[in-house]
C-alpha cells in the first residue's frame, strides 16, 4: 500500500516536479522584475525580487536576520509544547471521560470560537508584555487542533483491538504502547501540524506587541523606517521556514503512519 | 441471556456449542473469556487456577499498522522469551498454519482466510489451557470456509487441552467436535457425543431436529 501511495506522487522525475512547482512564481518574480527595472512601478510599495533578496542578505550579514529567526523560532516552539502538554491531557480526560467531556464541551467551543489576537489585550493584562504573553497566543491558537485530533484519535482506537489485547493478557501499559498510541498516530501527527502552522502564523500578530526581537517585530520595524524591501524579505523568509516546518511534519507523519490506512481495514 | 447453563468440556477434546442467534453462545465464550463478567455462577478450570485461554474471534482483529510478525509477538508478552527465540516460534506457528514467509506482511495485504489463519496462530502461540473459537469462520466465503475447516481438523493436535468451539453450522460442528450441545433458553438443550467413524449425517440431522425442536418459536411467530 505504501508503493501504491508513493507511486502517485513519483510518477514525474524529480527535476521535473520541481520546475512544475516553481514554474508559476519565477514567471511573476520574472515579470515584477522586468517592471521594477523599467520604471512601471513604484518600488517603494514593489521593490524589485532582487531589491529583496539584497535586503535579506544585508540582514543576514548584519546577523540581525539570525537573532530574530532564533528568536521567533524560539516562541512558537515553547508556545507549541505548552499546546501538546496541554491539549493531549484534556484530550485525554474528554475521551475517557463522559461527565468532562459534558462539563467542558461547552467552554471549549466558546473559547475556540474567539479570535487568540481578540484575547490579545487581555492576554498583555494578565501575563504583562513579556515573552509569556506571546506564549499564550501561540498556545491558544496551537491548542484546538491538538485536542480536537486527539481526541479524534482516540476515537479511531477500536474496542475489538482492546479486548483482543485483553484475551492476549497486555497490561494497561502495553495496550497503550502498542494499541492506542499507535492506532491514534496518524491523526495525532495531522493535528500536530494543523497546530504549528496555525501557531507559526499567529507569531507575527503575537509578535505586535512591545518586542525587540523577532521576526513579526523585524516587519513592524521595517515599515517604520520605510524600508519595504525589508519587509518583503521578512515576511519571505516566514513564509520559506513556515513552508520548511510543514514538509518535516509530512515526512514525520509519514513515518509515523506506516500502516496509514489504519482504519482501512479489520 | 443465559440462565442454569451448566457445562463441561472435557479436557484434550473439542466441545462444539451450538444455537440460534442470540442465544448466548458467544457470552459464554466472553465470560469464560474473562471479557465479560457473570451476575452468578462459577467458571471453573480444573486443577489449572490461572488457565491461560486462547481467543480467536469472528474477525481476525489483526492490527493493521503492524505487520504479521509483530501481531503475533504480542501473544508473547507475557512469555518472556528472548527476541531470538521469539521470532523462532513466530516463524515456525506461521508455518504451521500455512502462513510459512508471511511474517513480514501487513493485515491489509491478507485475504480473509490468511488472516483468520493468522488470528489462530496468535491464540496458538500462548500454548493456551482453553482455545475458544467464537464462530472462527463466520465471516469466510463457503469455499474458504470449508478449506478451513480441514486446516483445523489438521491442526486438532495443536489446539491445546481444551476447545470450545461457537458456530451456527451443524456440519462444520460434527466435522471439528468430539462433543456438541445445544444452548436453548439460556441452558444445555442437548448434548451429542461425536464417535468416530459414526454416520456424520445421521448425527447432522439429529441436531437439526433438536435444534428446531429448541427454536425459539414464540418469538418466531
Amino acid at each position: 500500500m505504501d508503493a501504491r501511495a508513493k507511486s502517485v506522487v513519483t510518477d514525474d522525475p524529480l527535476w521535473l516536479r520541481l520546475l512544475t512547482a516553481a514554474a508559476v512564481p519565477l514567471a511573476v518574480l520574472c515579470a515584477w522584475e522586468i517592471a521594477a527595472r523599467a520604471g512601471w512601478l513604484n518600488v517603494y510599495l514593489l521593490p524589485a525580487p532582487t531589491a529583496v533578496l539584497r535586503a535579506g542578505a544585508e540582514l543576514a550579514r548584519s546577523g540581525e536576520l539570525a537573532r530574530d529567526v532564533g528568536a521567533s523560532v524560539q516562541r512558537v516552539l515553547v508556545g507549541f509544547v505548552l499546546a501538546i502538554v496541554t491539549a493531549v491531557p484534556v484530550a485525554v480526560l474528554v475521551q475517557r471521560c463522559r461527565t468532562a467531556e459534558k462539563l467542558l464541551r461547552f467552554p471549549l467551543n466558546f473559547v475556540r470560537a474567539t479570535a487568540p489576537l481578540a484575547l490579545l489585550p487581555l492576554l498583555v493584562l494578565w501575563c504583562g508584555i513579556g515573552e509569556a504573553t506571546k506564549w499564550a497566543v501561540i498556545l491558544l491558537v496551537g491548542f484546538f487542533p491538538i485536542l480536537l485530533n486527539t481526541v479524534a484519535g482516540l476515537q479511531s482506537v477500536r474496542p475489538q483491538w482492546l479486548e483482543m489485547a485483553r484475551t492476549l493478557d497486555l497490561t494497561p501499559l502495553e495496550r497503550v504502547r502498542f494499541v492506542i498510541v499507535p492506532a491514534a498516530m496518524p491523526v495525532f501527527v495531522a493535528g500536530l501540524r494543523l497546530a504549528f502552522g496555525n501557531c507559526w502564523r499567529a507569531l507575527v500578530g503575537a509578535e505586535l506587541i512591545a518586542t525587540s526581537v523577532g521576526l513579526g517585530y523585524l516587519i513592524m520595524d521595517a515599515q517604520a523606517i520605510a524600508r519595504t524591501d525589508m519587509v518583503y524579505a521578512g515576511i519571505l523568509v516566514i513564509g520559506t521556514l513556515g513552508f520548511a516546518a510543514d514538509r518535516a511534519f509530512v515526512r514525520l507523519t509519514r513515518g509515523l503512519a506506516g500502516g496509514g490506512d489504519a482504519l482501512a481495514e479489520d | 441471556m443465559l440462565n442454569g447453563l451448566d457445562l463441561l468440556a472435557e479436557s484434550g477434546q473439542v466441545h462444539a456449542i451450538l444455537g440460534f442467534s442470540g442465544c448466548g453462545k458467544s457470552t459464554l465464550l466472553r465470560l469464560i473469556a474473562g471479557l465479560d463478567t457473570a451476575d452468578a455462577g462459577t467458571i471453573s478450570f480444573g486443577q489449572v487456577t490461572a488457565p491461560r485461554i486462547g481467543v480467536v474471534f469472528q474477525e481476525p482483529r489483526l492490527l493493521p499498522w503492524a505487520t504479521l510478525s509483530e501481531n503475533l509477538a504480542l501473544a508473547l508478552r507475557r512469555v518472556g522469551l528472548s527476541r531470538a527465540d521469539q521470532a523462532r516460534r513466530i516463524a515456525a506457528m506461521l508455518e504451521l498454519v500455512g502462513l510459512g514467509g508471511c511474517g513480514d506482511l501487513h493485515p491489509a495485504e491478507l485475504s480473509g482466510g490468511m488472516a483468520q489463519r493468522a488470528a489462530l496462530a496468535r491464540a496458538l502461540l500462548r500454548n493456551p489451557d482453553v482455545l475458544l473459537l467464537d464462530e472462527p469462520l463466520g465471516a469466510l466465503d463457503p469455499l474458504t470456509r470449508r478449506q478451513m475447516q480441514d486446516e483445523l481438523v489438521r491442526l486438532r493436535a495443536h489446539f491445546g487441552r481444551t476447545t470450545l468451539l461457537v458456530t451456527h453450522e451443524v456440519a462444520e460442528a460434527v466435522r471439528l467436535a468430539d462433543r456438541i450441545s445445544i444452548i436453548a433458553d439460556g441452558r444445555i438443550a442437548h448434548s451429542f457425543v461425536v464417535r468416530a467413524h459414526a454416520d456424520a449425517s445421521a448425527l447432522e440431522a439429529a441436531i437439526l431436529q433438536t435444534l428446531f425442536a429448541a427454536a425459539p418459536t414464540a418469538r418466531a411467530a
